[in-house]
């Protein structure tokens, strides 16, 4: 995949995190565990691609 | 600018919902509590304050959109029957001051609905003046309707005969006036009503109905005497089952809600007509039965219809775009089905059924995303059968959706993923194809998609042609001219099949939308592209309500599980439970022992 498409997935899944990291903010007052979760996804999200993109050799 | 602005922030940043945007359906309990205007017998009628429709009574965003329109309405229809006489009114100078109220002149009347139909121009519309006789005076009277519509016998035999022939026999004089001699002693028919408006008397008119007009009257007979051509109950055409009743719905309105009631013999099946359309009135009979279904969700289906603001509604197609809550969400969002049996089924479970007269297909809502891959046949066949048909349903829904998205991210980026000698065959049979594999995917279904169009449009008796042309071009020669590769051919075929095995219509026609586009996914991103496809129609469709229910309860939101029929479904004996998301009055369908002549069960036990 070349690099130009692999950074728009990439801005993609980031406005995607960005949004889903605002409800876990939002969520943080009724349901701890569950915005925790939502963070953890979140970071998997942008962090398993972003690996498999650039750093997986 | 700052508009634009707003869409990147709400792209970006999650806002908090305002409180009760969208209708959703509360039990029948708390239901009550915010809608005390509304009678028992019809939950949710039309009242000024539309929040008693509301269980919560709040306001929303939605809510003020759906708020504004009911007010409208009434404003705005009552101009139509009145605005239009007062223009005929200006035409002719003898309709006095009301001219929506019939007059006590018949030649007034006559002139005004001579106007009104466009006599002599229209040619349908028939007109016969004669005499009454009544006290030994001739009272001039004439009636109106239409050809074709009407049945000629009973005008002549029940309406124009006695009303000629019989008022001449002597009957006891002033026992009734001219209005109680003509509806006691003359009229024999069944349905009669009086009419005091002309608007009233034409929608009857245009409605099948026969008008009657007599000097020194000030009001109008209108009698029932639709007679128009129709199709019998046959067959239904598109959810053929092999077990169970094989009688569809046609196209009046009256036979199909018979068809209803003669499954479900309950006096508390609510037949509700409401008409649609400020020009068509389209008769519509929206159905529930009243002591399971939810309040709030019949209040809820009759705002959507009473609401709508449309010249004209002519079918069920039409209607369930007009009230469907999202218009962008591919899948449908209610059934629409022609078979009686089904649409009883539902009832009993307390969902509500929406008939629209002159159209065989009858819309059920709320729905949910499983029981758009139910089959009427499901609950006639032993429930192992059904099951079995089921998981059949579900791998044809996998395949249709994503099997040409996984070939393409197969071929392009995950070669590992299948065995060698596979994937040898498959490159070796790609080798002469000039193509890259998503050209080559993208023509496949193309073609495909277009003798499936073609096959729908040409005549029956060049059907077969076609058949032999899309297989031979498609199959053989496009093979043999090296333009596609022959497993493609399978794939595109494997995912057409499986389409052909979606038990819902319009969930077919959305499964191909969404294939075409997870073969561009992944042919952009391999596997990566579709697991994010699957992933936003999960998110979309968790955010999507059907009539105020998740689209995909009961699993999400998660609720009682106690209805054993969604993905799977339990035997007959187990299904106890009403579905938990419809908020039903009566939570049950069957005794927990339903089958009493088990020993330990019910009566028997012992």
């Amino acid at each position: 995949m070349s690099l130009a498409l692999a950074l728009i997935v990439l801005f993609a899944l980031t406005v995607i995190t960005i949004h889903t990291i605002s409800y876990a903010v939002w969520n943080w007052r009724n349901n701890k565990s569950g915005a925790l979760q939502v963070f953890l996804i979140c970071l998997v999200t942008i962090a398993l691609p972003t690996y498999v993109y650039f750093f997986r050799t | 600018m700052s508009y634009i602005g707003s869409i990147f922030r709400r792209l970006l940043f999650f806002e908090e919902p305002k409180k009760q945007e969208q209708f959703t359906l509360k039990s029948p309990g708390q239901a009550q509590q915010g809608s005390e205007n509304q009678s028992n017998n019809q939950p949710g009628k039309q009242s000024n304050n539309q929040s008693g429709n509301r269980p919560d009574g709040s306001l929303g965003l939605t809510n003020a959109k759906a708020v504004t329109k009911p007010n409208k309405m009434p404003a705005e229809a009552k101009p139509i029957s009145i605005s239009k006489p007062q223009k005929e009114q200006k035409q002719s100078p003898k309709v006095s001051k009301q001219p929506d109220e019939i007059s006590d002149d018949i030649n007034v009347n006559l002139e005004y609905m001579k106007n009104r139909f466009s006599i002599p121009l229209n040619c349908d519309i028939i007109l016969r003046e004669f005499s009454i006789n009544y006290k030994n005076k001739l009272i001039p009277a004439f009636i109106m309707f239409f050809d074709g519509m009407t049945d000629r016998a009973i005008i002549n035999g029940f309406i124009l005969k006695p009303l000629m022939v019989n008022s001449i026999m002597d009957v006891k004089e002033s026992e009734y006036n001219l209005q109680d001699f003509i509806l006691k002693q003359l009229l024999p028919h069944n349905q009669i009503t009086l009419e005091s408006t002309y608007s009233k008397a034409i929608d009857k008119i245009n409605f099948g109905s026969c008008a009657l007009f007599a000097d020194g009257l000030c009001v109008s007979f209108t009698a029932d005497v639709k007679g128009w051509e129709h199709r019998g109950v046959e067959k239904p055409n598109n959810e053929i089952v092999i077990r169970g009743p094989q009688e569809g719905f046609n196209e009046l309105l009256r036979t199909n809600t018979a068809q209803i009631r003669k499954r479900v013999k309950d006096e508390n099946l609510i037949v509700d007509d409401i008409a649609v359309g400020k020009v068509s009135k389209t008769p519509c009979s929206m159905l529930y039965i009243k002591n399971v279904a939810n309040e709030s969700l019949v209040g809820e289906v009759r705002r959507r219809l009473e609401s709508l603001n449309v010249d004209y509604m002519l079918d069920s197609g039409i209607l369930e775009q007009l009230i469907e809550d999202s218009t962008i969400y591919p899948s449908p969002q209610m059934i629409s089905t022609e078979r009686p049996d089904y649409v009883s089924e539902m009832l009993v479970l307390g969902k509500v059924v929406i008939i629209v007269s002159g159209s065989p297909n009858v819309l059920v809502v709320p729905v949910t995303a499983y029981e758009l891959m139910h089959s009427a046949e499901d609950i006639y066949v032993r429930y192992p059968y059904a099951n079995l048909l089921r998981a059949v349903r579900y791998f044809a829904l996998f395949l249709a959706l994503l099997l040409p998205g996984i070939y393409i991210a197969i071929v392009n980026y995950h070669h590992e993923m299948i065995p060698t000698d596979l994937l040898i065959a498959i490159e070796a049979a790609r080798e002469k194809v000039p193509f890259p594999s998503i050209i080559e995917l993208l023509l496949m279904e193309i073609s495909f998609e277009l003798i499936r169009e073609a096959g729908v449009r040409v005549p029956g008796p060049i059907g077969p042609t076609l058949g032999i042309i899309g297989a031979l071009i498609l199959g053989q020669a496009s093979v043999a001219a090296n333009i596609v590769s022959p497993i493609l051919i399978i794939i595109v075929a494997v995912a057409g099949i499986g389409s052909f095995a979606l038990p819902n219509y319009s969930l077919a026609y959305s499964i191909r939308i969404l294939r075409f586009g997870f073969i561009i996914l992944g042919s952009i991103a391999g596997f990566l592209g579709i697991t994010l496809g699957l992933f936003m129609i999960g998110v979309w469709s968790t955010s999507v309500k059907s009539f105020g229910v998740p689209f995909v309860a009961p699993y999400g939101p998660r609720t009682s599980t106690k209805s054993k029929n969604t993905f799977f479904r339990a035997p007959e004996w187990k299904l106890e439970f009403r579905p938990d998301y419809l908020d039903t009055k009566k939570k049950t369908r069957q005794d927990k022992y339903s089958m009493g002549w088990k020993p330990g069960n019910g009566n028997n036990r012992g």
